[in-house]
């Protein structure tokens, strides 16, 4: 079979060096009123070969010997093929279309047509996601889809990034969507994003998005009943470039963009390194390995002159008057940040012979990061072919290799971390020792000390200093990825074909890292890992399509689906390394090996029936049946059903003028099963792990073997044979408006779904002798509103201007947990953390507060002093009141500016970088109220009153924020502990920001002339340019966590990026 | 016909496939045994309780007793008595209840008359860190605890004074255990599969308890002195774990000098009791930079990798018996006995038997009332006790009052609210979370629960 059509295939690319005999046609193309349409489509029939209209409506085009007609096509207008055996020169009036004929895939890879769907669904197409200039997939859709909610985790190289449809509702499983590539599912999980390490990619950033034809969106269970448990969270559809009969097209494009930091927080420059000594606040320079910049003024300080001072070349700082008189300075530790930069290099040939059609693509992409050594690269290939063997049978195979990687850099809670290491440095030392970016990255002198080769830092190594982090804590990862399928389509009868589908998804990714010998501080340690995963799926499909009378319409699938899928991680840990500098596994004394499985495979048996009356009556009925393996033997078994309710009511009742042009009502109902997810797997016993002695939060573990000896414990979570599979049941209530012959459409949708008896890993009280128990409980609730408006508010002849917004309202609930279970965390530290909470929104976030009394009032201690509450609470929500796109475009001739905005409205986002450079005095804050008093608002307890409650008046003592006299445990920011509170700590981060900004230009084809370039495209874009935030730390669209379950953390989190994009594509 | 040809032979296939014996296979992981035998269950529950000694709860009982101080970061808040309810949360579930204590249960659980050995051990290491976390705790669940197989999921608290009971009862049941001893087939780290020296240890951690409630029982550290003399009788030797040196097997307090540089240090104020009476184990506990660990220093005893922590000494028997000498008011038997137990500890640090002597002849002819012994005895143990029993130090302070300490004047009041050094610690977030009806009803019974309410024990 490969064989044949490798043969097949080189035949194909022999084919394309012949030219071929060819005539002109050339015409104009317009409406009905006489307007020119600009940019129809013109395309010889049963060919690639095409063009568009020029601003007069007018083509011409090279027609290949032998095709007698041509299709003119235009967006809401009705495709005309005109016989052009006897006409060269052609006038075509092409009229306006009632019902889009647009051709969607939907679950299982059925296609359908959209307006005859009964639930909500939204595409974005291939210049679309191209127009994103953003590197993962899943970033391309942020701000376009009305119900998803993209968040980039940060501004790293190769950073994951969270999608969500329509809320979460899985509180330990993934709530990621499923990703579908041409009918079969891919992998996009991440491994290792948590607090601390490296930001890791999410699997989905492995695809092209140059290879993207569409994406198509499915929300609800209605729309994803088929595919069972696998899209409990929705589903993105993608569907790759399919090559079209006729000459070969080759496309080459480049893109190049440069990438700056876009937010950073604000730091003082007024105060030195320090603290109060005896009441008076005292430089304490780097040798003391002192973290706080709380010292004296810079103005009264100078430098001593001593240039054998290792941390800094000008010498220690001394009061004024007894150094050399060279005032001391602050310096800027953002010039750490360079400007990154990548390059996207693509070239695809496609095109079709005879029976066969084929899309040959490679890409490269190289992006260095915003930190010095920062780097991620991807290059892939892709194979698409589809023939027709004969009459009835056609195959298609399609492959596509990806090696992606870079070099990750440590953030987040870790004294390795960049921003950890920047933003806590004081003000008075200089990281780059002179020099800034990379240059000062790539020059030893920069974090190594002379005098006794020890780590040259603010804290001399305590943190590290950015520049040694990294070059002496690499990380580093390599993908290499198969995503391969083949089909098969057997044509039985005019009415019913038989399809089979088999897929694979296949990667191993090595990641190597270290941490170097840090002298005096860390004896180094190294780890090599291997993870591996492989997906197969399976489909055979039984399609039988049949016009039942002139006005009723019967399309049925029914089919069966295998997915089995393996993942093994595999590594070794090794400490105390030998040699600076050496980061091998040979090169550390002690190592520590492990292997871990996952395992999973599911049968579905599924079954579909669509019937359409007449044009405007549509009816859908799925069923599913899963057995999945993470469920126990005797309830592995589960049920997946939906019906939806399309109904035009507009063609229905012939209501069509000029101005109601198009209505439509959906109606859906669904519910989907689900396993849990890979969460679960072996969940259903307990089993014994490893030993390791732990529970201290500060330090690492003992982990067996070790002594000699080798010792497992039983796991802390207590396996559940009763599992069953948890539901989730989704109506959705919906309708489709087009107005002014389609200058104003609306699409409005609202939804409400329930998921219960979901599967949690729930808490335990640890005296049970568990941590965690698995367990079905709860319910979550997610409703919400959807829209999508569209509107042309001009066009005339050479300018249009498009408006597309989409909004979304999603409110959640966590109805209720398991009894007695008042909390479930899902992500962050033991002082703060993302958990969920029966009675509020999925996830809120939970810390430390202030006292408070029942009225509400914050109760202040006698001394002046707000007091914090033993007992943590849920403090903020970090869900969004809204969000919005908005898409302006404007389009003059052959140009085309497009602006994109993002608003988001509320949503918490805890700054745990602000507790901290707070506390550490490197905040503008902290110095801006350093000699502030003030009177907390809020209540003293002064006595209690018969009945024993207590009584309170208004707080009326005046503190100072920083006395030095006190010691600096007195002051406000220090006196709460590392960081201060959680509630000190939370902000709203409501943005406005311009995501997108593009100005793209095509060559009009006149200009090409002759010549053998048939298209050039060049655009200029911006992402990210503008911000608005009142949020005070780095762009609050950022995760700790990366894309796990726990949203709304930030503790030296990489900043986000503004890009300036440039880019030119060719078509041959 | 031929229709139904085709969707019959699909409806076959489809069928094998689903069939659902192959799944229950996949669902076990390879990776993991469902059980292990005795000899692989043992070492993780004694590695558990040595790490303990160095983890969060006895270093902030280092700080609270002014032995350590914190540097930066959280270290300062804890010795600023800024102790929240999440600050031994990792401790409770991960280094208590799911730790050592849930490892012991295992193994008692997975024993019979033919593996008493393992039964005995596993109590004795029960017994220990129970009655640990009675004293820091005050109240904790025990009589329904480790009961999640049979869905207990919120277990009740059960009374200070019934977990030293129940820690009693568990070591009484360990000596039975231990007098037959059989079935060793590997694993124990401490004494190598000697079941005697186990029943010692049993003993030994007997006085220590029983003296834990000298407040409440008038004849207690009688009866604690007469278990510790038993305990030697019987051939106690420390019951020391030897760490080892790489950064996955060493000893906690090394660890934390590794993983959190310059947050934690040698209190200033101990250095300067040490100074004071020239004491020659200042050398093997600091640096003259007031510092706790330096990497690479191999002076500093309780800092190494590979230090050799003894979960109960032969010295803090001796103070045992010396604290009972002094109660009696008996000034020699004091000295006597006093002089023993810092020379069992100088010797155990590394001191020369010349300095052991200088020292003893300088500071140890103890005299004077009875409360005066019984003060020189606490401030020696207090000294003796750095690095690998900063519990039983806090312990002797809170049942003696001894050493005089005065309460950090940074001290934050937000959980302490009269200022006092701290008496207990407050229960763990997790149990509000989960566990939250018991837990409150717990606090309700102990004043509130805050850092200067005391527990029954120490009242």
């Amino acid at each position: 079979m490969m064989k044949k059509l490798s043969l097949i295939l080189m035949a194909v690319l022999f084919t394309c060096a012949f030219a071929i005999a060819q005539k002109t046609v050339t015409g104009t193309v317009a409406d009905s009123n006489g307007d020119p349409l600009i940019g129809a489509s013109v395309i010889a029939e049963g060919t690639s070969v095409g063009t568009i209209t020029d601003i007069d409506g007018k083509f011409s085009l090279e027609v290949p010997e032998g095709i007698n007609a041509v299709m003119v096509s235009y967006t809401g207008f009705e495709t005309q093929t005109i016989d052009i055996t006897t006409l060269t020169n052609l006038a075509v009036t092409l009229s306006e279309g009632s019902l889009l004929e647009e051709v969607v895939v939907v679950a299982a890879g059925l296609e359908r047509n959209k307006a005859r769907l009964g639930y909500s669904l939204q595409n974005v197409d291939a210049d679309d996601v191209l127009e994103s200039r953003e590197v993962n997939l899943v970033d391309a859709l942020n701000s376009k889809v009305a119900g998803v909610s993209v968040v980039s985790s940060s501004g790293s190289p190769g950073a994951s990034s969270t999608i969500r449809i329509r809320g979460a509702k899985s509180i330990n499983g993934t709530n990621s969507p499923l990703f579908v590539v041409d009918g079969v599912p891919i992998d996009n999980s991440s491994v290792g994003n948590g607090v601390g390490g490296v930001d890791q990619s999410n699997r989905a950033i492995d695809l092209n998005p140059n290879d993207i034809q569409d994406m198509t969106i499915l929300k609800g269970p209605a729309a994803t009943a088929l595919y069972g448990v696998r899209a409990a969270n929705g589903a993105v559809i993608i569907t790759t470039k399919q090559g079209k009969s006729g000459k070969p097209v080759v496309t080459l494009s480049t893109t190049y963009s440069v990438d700056q930091i876009n937010k950073v927080p604000e730091r003082q420059s007024t105060y030195a390194q320090g603290r109060p000594v005896g009441g008076v606040y005292t430089w304490r320079g780097p040798e003391t390995a002192e973290g706080f910049s709380w010292g004296p003024l810079l103005a009264d300080l100078e430098f001593d002159g001593d240039e054998t001072y290792d941390f800094d070349t000008k010498g220690r700082l001394v009061p004024k008057g007894e150094g050399n008189g060279q005032a001391a300075q602050a310096y800027d530790p953002y010039t750490f940040f360079k400007n990154g930069n990548s390059v996207d290099m693509n070239a695809s040939v496609s095109g079709g012979t005879g029976d066969l059609t084929y899309y040959i693509s490679g890409g490269r992409l190289q992006s260095t990061g915003i930190v010095p050594n920062a780097t991620f690269n991807r290059n892939s290939f892709r194979a698409n072919v589809n023939t027709n063997l004969n009459d009835r049978l056609s195959v298609g195979a399609s492959a596509n290799y990806i090696q992606s990687g870079g070099f990750r850099i440590q953030r987040g809670s870790n004294i390795k971390g960049v921003m950890l290491g920047l933003l806590r440095t004081t003000p008075t030392f200089d990281n780059g020792n002179g020099k800034i970016g990379q240059a000062a990255a790539d020059d030893v002198a920069t974090y190594i000390r002379n005098s006794d080769q020890g780590q040259r830092s603010y804290r001399s190594g305590v943190y590290d200093n950015p520049y040694w982090t990294v070059n002496k804590n690499p990380s580093t990862d390599n993908v290499n990825r198969i995503i391969g399928n083949m089909n098969a389509s057997y044509k039985l009868t005019d009415n019913l074909n038989v399809v089979y589908r088999i897929g694979v998804d296949n990667y191993t990714d090595i990641r190597n890292s270290a941490i170097d010998i840090n002298p005096g501080r860390d004896v180094g340690s190294v780890s090599q890992a291997s993870i591996s995963n492989r997906d197969l799926n399976s489909d055979l499909l039984l399609n039988y399509n049949k016009n039942l009378t002139s006005d009723l319409t019967l399309a049925a699938t029914v089919g069966h689906n295998y997915f089995d899928s393996r993942f093994v991680s595999q590594g070794t840990d090794g400490t105390t390394l030998a040699a600076s500098d050496f980061y091998h596994i040979s090169n550390a004394t002690d190592l520590t090996a492990y292997e871990n499985f996952g395992g999973k495979r599911l049968h579905g048996l599924l079954g579909t029936v669509d019937f359409g009356f007449k044009d405007y009556l549509f009816v859908n009925l799925t069923a599913r049946n899963d057995w999945s393996s993470i469920l126990p033997k005797d309830a592995n078994t589960f049920q997946s059903y939906s019906g939806s309710l399309g109904f035009v009511f507009s063609e229905a009742f012939g209501i069509n003028n000029q101005y109601f042009d198009y209505g439509k009502l959906r109606l859906s109902y669904g519910q989907v099963g689900n396993d849990g997810g890979n969460a679960f797997i072996y969940s259903t016993s307990s089993y014994f792990n490893p030993a390791s002695s732990s529970g201290d939060g500060f330090i690492g573990t003992v982990d067996f073997p070790a002594f000699g000896v080798n010792s497992f414990e039983r796991s802390g979570v207590l396996g559940n044979p009763g599992l069953k599979a948890e539901t989730t049941t989704s109506y959705e209530i919906g309708g489709e408006l087009k107005f002014f012959r389609n200058r104003l459409s609306a699409d409005i949708t609202y939804f409400n779904a329930t998921s219960k008896d979901q599967i949690i890993a729930l808490d335990l009280s640890a005296a049970t002798g568990f941590t965690n128990f698995v367990q079905n409980a709860g319910i979550i609730t997610n409703k919400g509103w959807e829209i999508v408006l569209g509107a042309t508010p001009i066009k005339t002849k050479d300018f249009s201007w498009d408006i597309d917004v989409n909004y979304t309202d999603i409110v959640s609930e966590v109805v209720e947990l398991a009894d007695g279970i008042d909390d479930i965390g899902l992500n962050g530290f033991t002082s703060t953390s993302v958990d969920v909470i029966p009675g509020q929104p999925f996830s809120v976030i939970y810390g430390t507060g202030w006292q408070r009394t029942d009225a509400g009032d914050i109760i202040v201690g006698s001394d002046g002093w707000p007091l914090s509450d033993p007992t943590k609470k849920a403090l903020g929500d970090p869900n969004p009141d809204w969000t919005a796109g908005i898409k302006n475009t404007f389009s003059y001739k052959g140009v085309e500016l497009a602006a994109l905005l993002d608003i988001r409205q509320g949503g918490d986002v805890w700054c745990g970088t602000c507790g901290i450079i707070n506390y550490f005095g490197t905040s503008a804050l902290s110095a801006d109220e350093r000699g502030d008093v003030v009177t907390f608002p809020g209540v003293v307890q002064t006595g209690t009153n018969d009945a024993g409650d207590p009584i309170y008046e208004e707080n009326t003592t005046a503190v100072a924020l920083a006395n030095p006299g006190d010691g600096l445990g007195s002051f406000y920011r220090v006196r709460y502990g590392f960081g201060g509170i959680t509630e000190m700590n939370i902000y709203d981060a409501s943005w406005v920001r311009l995501r997108q900004l593009s100005l793209n230009y095509n060559v009009p084809s006149r200009m090409l002339g002759n010549s053998f370039v048939k298209g050039v495209k060049l655009g200029i874009s911006g992402r990210n340019l503008w911000l608005s935030t009142k949020y005070p730390g780095i762009d609050p669209e950022t995760n700790l966590t990366g894309d796990s379950n726990g949203y709304g953390l930030d503790y030296f989190n990489m900043p986000n990026t503004k890009s300036f994009v440039g880019s030119v594509s060719l078509t041959f | 016909m031929k229709l139904i040809k085709y969707i019959f032979s699909l409806a076959i296939c489809a069928a094998m496939f689903a069939s659902c014996g192959d799944l229950s296979e996949v669902n076990q992981d390879p990776g993991r045994l469902s059980d292990v035998a005795l000899n692989l269950k043992l070492p993780a529950i004694l590695a558990d309780n040595a790490y303990n000694q160095g983890a969060n709860q006895n270093r902030v009982a280092g700080m609270i007793m002014q032995q350590l101080i914190g540097l930066d970061a959280q270290q300062i808040q804890y010795y600023e008595y800024f102790l929240s309810e999440n600050a031994f949360n990792n401790y409770w579930r991960f280094g208590l209840y799911a730790g050592p204590l849930r490892g012991a249960e295992v193994i008692i659980a997975s024993s019979d008359e033919s593996t008493t050995f393992y039964s005995g051990v596993a109590k004795v290491i029960e017994a220990n860190n129970l009655a640990i976390a009675a004293s820091q705790f005050g109240d904790i669940p025990f009589s329904e605890a480790f009961k999640g197989e049979e869905n207990i999921l919120q277990p009740t608290y059960d009374s200070q004074e019934s977990i030293y009971a129940a820690a009693q009862s568990l070591l009484d049941a360990a000596i039975n255990d231990l007098s037959t001893g059989t079935g060793y087939f590997g694993g124990d780290l401490i004494y190598g599969g000697d079941a005697a020296a186990w029943s010692a240890a049993a003993l030994a951690l007997k006085a220590r308890y029983t003296n834990h409630l000298s407040k409440r029982n008038g004849s207690a550290t009688a009866d604690a002195a007469a278990l510790a003399q038993q305990a030697l009788d019987a051939g106690f030797t420390n019951a020391s774990f030897a760490f080892g040196s790489a950064q996955t097997d060493n000893w906690s307090l090394a660890k934390f000098g590794i993983d959190r540089p310059s947050t934690l240090g040698f209190n200033p104020m101990f250095a300067d009791r040490l100074a004071a009476k020239a004491d020659p184990r200042a050398q093997f506990y600091t640096d003259a930079n007031n510092d706790y660990f330096v990497l690479g220093n191999t002076d500093l005893v309780w800092a190494q990798d590979n230090a050799s922590v003894p979960m109960i000494s032969v010295a803090e028997l001796q103070f045992i018996i010396a604290e009972n000498a002094a109660r009696s008011g008996d000034a020699t038997a004091t000295t006597d006995a006093l002089k023993a137990a810092v020379a069992t500890n100088m010797t155990l640090l590394g001191c020369s038997q010349d300095t052991i002597t200088a020292y003893a002849d300088a500071n140890l002819n103890v005299s004077g009332s009875a409360e005066e012994l019984l003060e020189a005895v606490m401030d020696e143990a207090y000294v003796a006790y750095y690095g690998y029993n900063f519990n039983e130090t806090w312990v002797n302070y809170r049942r003696t009052g001894y050493p005089a300490l005065t309460p950090n004047p940074d001290g934050k009041r937000d959980f302490n609210p009269s200022g006092i050094i701290p008496r207990r610690y407050l229960y763990v977030d997790s149990e509000t979370a989960l566990n939250g009806a018991n837990v409150k009803a717990a606090r309700d019974n102990q004043n509130g629960g805050l850092l200067d309410a005391d527990t029954w024990a120490f009242e």
